[in-house]
């Protein structure tokens, strides 16, 4: 701190430099991290076959400038002199900051068959998680259905207002778009038949029975088992969740069953305003088609069933009970680190699709042994 | 705090850090006023005061991330806020932060880290950046931790790598948030020695928010010391002097309660 230091002084530097004079090597000027990066390359080679490097002319020196001597020093052994008391101060702690002792390399790569073991390993353990999840929360949903006051009706109605209120004028947007948008697209093949009158039948049965509990299942995926994943993942992270397990509050209880349960609830009345609002889009191609709204009303009375419509409603709450726990187990199983948060929303959102989907086609199967 | 006894203004011959005037308020609510105070070449210069005394918001102040309400900042001659694009981006290679908890980027190794300034702003050949980043690392003891990802290593560890990241570029002012806070007290001294050896040895500036009474008398040349109350600075000078001399009642329960 006493002694004087030439670093950055505000003008006049003296750009760094090399030269090679026999057996000896001398450096020059500002060996500086804005200076060496210039004469690096060129200097390391100058350097083979030196014996000495001379330091007597640098004015200043940093660490990044020590490292290209020290390397330059190290290809023949070259012996470093000349150097400042400022300038050999630097370069002694550079020289025992790369003395220090490296990592050693990564353990080799496990061979195949170690790996396919590997990633079996892995998958068992999450499938058990999982299935920890599932017993544990149906264990608990088991237990408050007995006595409702544990439930947190708070929390219970904040979730039912960010899943469903919130998401109220997204889905009427998506949903008119997708009544105009399906009631144009199969208007141009039913004309060729004349069959336009048809069209409202046809786009409301594909909308109440799947289009409007799938797209509003993608819509709850997309915005509730994102942030369910990403809340519970950060609290996770903030050893949160273990704070509650130590106060005696079950995690599940407290953080998963009123988000399953507004999932639920939210579910059917999503779908439902996604059905109204579709048949609104419809109706408006209808009309531009010249077609009234009486006769699209009857139409729609003449072929869509009650049994349609709560079917599709029906599944709705499951398609939330599933994307809800999904988004939560993502959380509650995240990792370490900032990733584990991203990792778990993405989780969250595509297992909860696919999961939705499947599930979908369950229901298909099951309504059609049933004959609905 | 006006003619308060512990203002021991010293003439700074090569101020890196010039602050006149400075004041910050958020809405109605003044955090300080009038805060002045220069930092010389080669110094270990320390801010200190009690929790909500504004010393982290005058570092983000220093290092230009928030607007102050009122006065200048000059950081190595260069006002950073009116700064713009080039000299902006070279005054931004010449400082270094420490941040509180490190701020080490999650996906990266220690190494990673350390490389990535010099990858931005240098045009150092890759093995050569290799060594470089190996030598900061080196330089914090943390050599070999290099292939560690931040999530593996401790909050000690964290920091250290925080102060090799920020060394990145050899600049010639660093700045540490609580560099000691939440370590435990071997951990902090060994971080207390090595930055009085980087002091001492690359010659570097260093401003360190802190509260840790063992730091401050460690490694501080000198000190200020913010005061909620006075919303400004109500000591200045040797923390030593001030530890044995303090007359203003906040300054003297600062250094002897948690001395005792």
């Amino acid at each position: 701190m006493n002694q004087t230091i030439l670093r950055d002084p505000p003008a006049a530097t003296t750009p760094a430099a090399f030269e090679r004079q026999g057996d000896l090597l001398r450096f020059s000027g500002m060996m500086t991290t804005r200076q060496v990066p210039r004469i690096w390359t060129e200097a390391l080679r100058a350097a083979q076959g030196a014996r000495r490097i001379d330091l007597s002319p640098v004015s200043a020196l940093d660490t990044t400038g020590a490292t290209l001597v020290l390397s330059a020093a190290a290809l023949d052994d070259a012996v470093v002199e000349g150097a400042s008391q400022a300038v050999a101060a630097v370069l002694e702690r550079a020289r025992a900051a790369l003395a220090a002792p490296r990592p050693r390399p990564a353990a080799a790569p496990l061979p195949v068959v170690g790996r396919i073991g590997a990633w079996g390993v892995a998958g068992l353990r999450s499938l058990r998680a999982g299935i920890a999840f599932l017993g544990e929360t149906a264990a608990m949903g088991a237990a408050v259905l007995g006595h409702p006051r544990r439930l947190r009706l708070a929390d219970l109605l904040r979730h039912l207002d960010e899943a469903g209120l919130r998401a109220f004028p997204l889905t009427v947007l998506l949903g008119t778009l997708i009544g105009v948008i399906l009631a144009f697209q199969s208007s141009i093949p039913m004309r060729m038949f004349g069959a336009e009158i048809y069209i409202p039948p046809l786009v409301g049965i594909s909308l109440i029975r799947e289009l409007g509990p799938l797209i509003a299942a993608v819509i709850l995926s997309g915005r509730t088992g994102s942030a369910y994943a990403a809340e519970l993942g950060t609290m996770t992270v903030n050893e949160e969740v273990d704070a509650l397990r130590i106060m005696g509050v079950e995690p599940v209880a407290m953080l998963v069953l009123p988000r399953l349960l507004a999932a639920a609830l939210v579910m059917p009345v999503l779908a439902l305003l996604m059905n109204l609002s579709g048949l609104l889009g419809m109706t408006g191609v209808m009309l531009a088609l010249g077609f009234p709204t009486p006769l699209v009303v009857t139409q729609l009375e003449q072929w869509l069933t009650l049994g349609s419509l709560l079917g599709g409603l029906g599944k709705s709450v499951f398609f939330g009970i599933v994307i809800a726990g999904i988004g939560c187990r993502a959380g509650l199983l995240a990792g370490r680190g900032p990733r584990a948060v991203g990792d778990a929303a993405t989780s969250a959102v595509v297992g909860g699709i696919v999961s939705t989907v499947i599930l979908d086609g369950l229901f298909a199967i099951l309504f059609f042994r049933l004959g609905w | 705090m006006d003619g308060s006894p512990d203002l021991h203004r010293a003439a700074v011959a090569d101020p890196v850090v010039q602050v006149d005037g400075l004041a910050m308020a958020f809405g109605a609510n003044t955090l300080f006023h009038d805060v002045s105070f220069e930092v010389g070449r080669g110094e270990v210069f320390v801010i200190l005061g009690g929790s909500g005394c504004g010393k982290s918001t005058l570092l983000k102040l220093l290092i230009g991330l928030h607007a102050p309400s009122a006065g200048r900042i000059r950081i190595l001659g260069e006002d950073l806020l009116g700064a713009g694009g080039d000299t902006r981006r070279d005054l931004l290679t010449r400082l270094g932060v420490m941040w509180q908890s490190g701020a080490l980027f999650g996906s990266m190794t220690l190494l990673e880290n350390v490389m990535l300034p010099l990858q931005e702003h240098t045009r150092l050949p890759p093995a050569a950046r290799e060594e470089v980043a190996r030598l900061k690392l080196g330089l914090v003891g943390l050599s070999e931790a290099a292939d560690r990802l931040p999530a593996e290593i401790s909050g000690g560890m964290a920091k250290r790598a925080g102060i090799a990241r920020a060394m990145a570029l050899d600049p010639a002012l660093l700045f540490l948030d609580e560099p000691s806070a939440g370590l435990d007290p071997i951990t902090s001294a060994g971080l207390d020695r090595l930055i009085q050896d980087l002091a001492r040895d690359l010659g570097t500036t260093f401003v360190v928010v802190t509260h840790e009474l063992q730091s401050i008398l460690a490694i501080g040349d000198r000190c200020i010391m913010l005061d909620k109350q006075a919303q400004g600075i109500i000591a200045e000078g040797d923390p030593r002097q001030l530890r044995d001399h303090a007359a203003h009642p906040t300054v003297r329960a600062f250094f002897r309660r948690e001395a005792a």
